[in-house]
């Protein structure tokens, strides 16, 4: 940013005399009293030194040829030789300011987007687990309530101090007639078949799965569930289906959502899966209908297990103690005494011991809650063929992803953009000041 | 390199080649005076003349008349370049006393006169790298003072009075010598 003089207007004397210089240039007659500054100026025009013929016939041929680079006529120094830094750098700077900062924003802009992308695509990769390749969401406040509503058991519905750090993704996918909304909790112990992969770490899993049908076959659905509870050695801890009807065209009042439901049939499951074949039994649940949605949840229970343990750990100490104490006793009010001590350890310890077990349990069967809704339209049974209304939810899908890139890219680049300016505004003023103080 | 400028000049040159082409030739002479004059060293000054005009050619879609004339655009080109290899020389300390280039000594033609463009030439040499400028542009390159002002990021009013001091030193030496 140069400032610009401020106007002055030239002295009289000294205007005159620099248009006679100027006069005297041009070969015109001056003024008898400035006659010896014309004369200056002619010798001083003389002075003038042009290109040698050679010189100038190098220049010319280059001219010719376009002024390459490769070639250019008295190149002195190796360092603008066309392989060198120096090269590309004087190729840099010959492009213009405007096209340099468009490239340079797109490119900018590519690699950001391609790492945000990547970023994406690792988190939804990570949190699949069944092994469907499902396109990312925008994250949802709304998986919480999911997770509330859907009746998720024990210490993962509560929302824990243990269960504090989790963050949640929501993630659709949609193949040939399947369209699933799969929620998951990222915790902050990732996913595993009941155990961590820290050996020592305790890890809670749950899962909700809604599953939509057709009415009539709500039954059928429920006996596909119990099936897959049978064959992956869980079980049914209570169960709630009724049977759907072929409906009738009578419209339904306002406000009749459950007779409604009733009508097209419905189910509800409270299961035990094995940790271990969660994904397997979830996998194949998911196949029996339409899947409207699917949550997992892990709660990292380490301390609560510790503590278990370390308290039965305690206890069986005690009992020891207060065993080997009785042996050694000598009177009876001594022995009456330690009789009764060890009566209240051994049930605090069969207490103890019964809080291990439920942790040890909980995570080692997996809560899962499984709700059938019977629904007019459903095509269950993935045999139904992706329709037009399938094309536009994925394009906005897709759309909202490409939004969301861009968005993070432009929270990224416009910092960027900004000190870039800054420190290109700042290179050319000082670029600017070098060069003008090589004239001192 | 002989077959990479055949192969080069055999293409078909558009109309803003074919006008650059004839801008070279108008002031290729000018340029390289000025630089000469500034750098007073004539295979320096053939090298940076040549760069003056490739970056010119780069950058000749983003000349805008508005700014100035092309003229000016050009020799503002070409002192960057010049004051570029000033520099290269300031981190070299190559040329610390600037000798005379006698390639650029002019041939005599006349005892009176001669001794008047000695003095003059004597003159000229003393003068500082900024003030030379003003010389080179101004008595070599042939610049108005509007363009001069452009050229060096001034006022025109501030160009004038700085060359007119210039060519007050000049005259006060001349006048000494003669």
């Amino acid at each position: 940013m140069r400032l610009r003089e401020q106007e002055m207007p030239l002295d009289p004397d000294v205007e005159r005399e620099l248009e006679a210089i100027d006069a005297a240039l041009q070969g015109l007659r001056v003024a008898p009293d400035l006659e010896d500054l014309a004369e200056l100026a002619v010798s001083a025009r003389a002075e003038r030194s042009g290109p040698e013929p050679d010189i100038a016939d190098r220049l010319d041929e280059w001219a010719a040829a376009g002024f390459p680079h490769e070639s250019r006529p008295g190149a002195r120094d190796e360092r603008e030789g066309p392989s060198s830094v120096g090269g590309l750098r004087e190729r840099i700077r010959a492009l213009p300011p405007r096209r340099l900062l468009v490239s340079t924003g797109a490119a900018a802009t590519l690699v950001v987007a391609v790492a945000v992308g990547i970023s994406v695509s690792d988190q939804i990769g990570g949190r699949s687990g069944g092994g469907v390749a499902q396109p990312l969401s925008l994250p949802s406040s709304q998986q919480a309530d999911n997770h509330g509503a859907r009746g998720a058991p024990d210490s993962i519905r509560g929302g824990t101090a243990e269960a504090n750090g989790q963050l949640s993704i929501q993630a659709t996918s949609s193949r040939a007639g399947r369209d699933a909304t799969h929620t998951f909790d990222r915790n902050i112990v990732p996913f595993a078949a009941g155990e961590s992969r820290a050996a020592h770490r305790k890890v809670a899993q749950n899962a909700d799965l809604v599953l939509s049908t057709e009415p009539q076959d709500v039954r059928d659905v429920a006996d596909g569930v119990v099936g897959v509870v049978d064959k992956y050695n869980g079980f049914v801890v209570s169960s709630n289906v009724t049977s759907g009807r072929t409906p009738t065209p009578v419209p339904l009042e306002q406000g009749d959502a459950g007779r409604a439901r009733s009508q097209q049939g419905s189910g509800t499951f409270e299961l035990r899966i094995p940790a271990q074949n969660l994904q397997a039994a979830l996998g194949d649940m998911s196949k029996l209908a339409h899947v409207t949605s699917r949550t997992e949840g892990t709660v990292d229970i380490t301390k609560r297990f510790n503590s278990a343990q370390a308290q039965v750990e305690d206890l069986e100490i005690q009992r020891e103690n207060l065993l080997r104490q009785l042996a050694d006793a000598f009177t009876i009010e001594e022995q009456e005494s330690l009789r009764a001590r060890l009566t209240i350890v051994e049930n605090q310890l069969a207490d103890a011991k019964d809080r291990l077990g439920r942790v040890q349990t909980r995570i080692r069967l997996v809560p899962v809650n499984v709700e059938i809704l019977g629904q007019q339209g459903v095509d269950a049974g993935g045999g139904g063929s992706w329709s037009i209304g399938d094309a536009f939810h994925d394009a906005g899908r897709v759309l909202t992803v490409i939004a969301g890139i861009l968005l993070i890219s432009a929270a990224v680049l416009a910092p960027l953009g900004l000190v870039g300016g800054l420190a290109w505004i700042t290179a050319r003023a000082v670029i600017r000041r070098r060069r003008e103080d090589a004239l001192e | 390199m002989t077959e990479t400028l055949a192969a080069t000049a055999t293409r078909a040159p558009s109309d803003i080649d074919t006008a650059f082409e004839e801008f070279y030739r108008q002031s290729r002479d000018d340029i390289y005076a000025y630089v000469a004059g500034l750098l007073r060293d004539r295979s320096a000054a053939e090298d940076v003349t040549a760069q003056a005009f490739e970056r010119a050619y780069r950058r000749r879609r983003t000349f805008k008349p508005g700014r100035g004339s092309r003229r000016a655009w050009l020799f503002g080109i070409a002192r960057n370049a010049a004051l570029d290899e000033l520099r290269r020389r300031r981190r070299g300390a190559r040329l610390v006393a600037e000798p005379e280039d006698e390639g650029l000594v002019p041939p005599h033609d006349g005892a009176e006169v001669a001794v008047r463009r000695a003095a003059l030439r004597a003159a000229i040499a003393e003068l500082s790298a900024r003030e030379r400028e003003l010389v080179a542009l101004k008595f070599f390159a042939g610049l108005t003072n509007g363009e001069i002002a452009t050229v060096i990021g001034t006022s025109e009013t501030n160009a004038g009075t700085k060359l007119h001091r210039v060519i007050q030193k000049l005259r006060r030496a001349c006048d000494e010598a003669t």
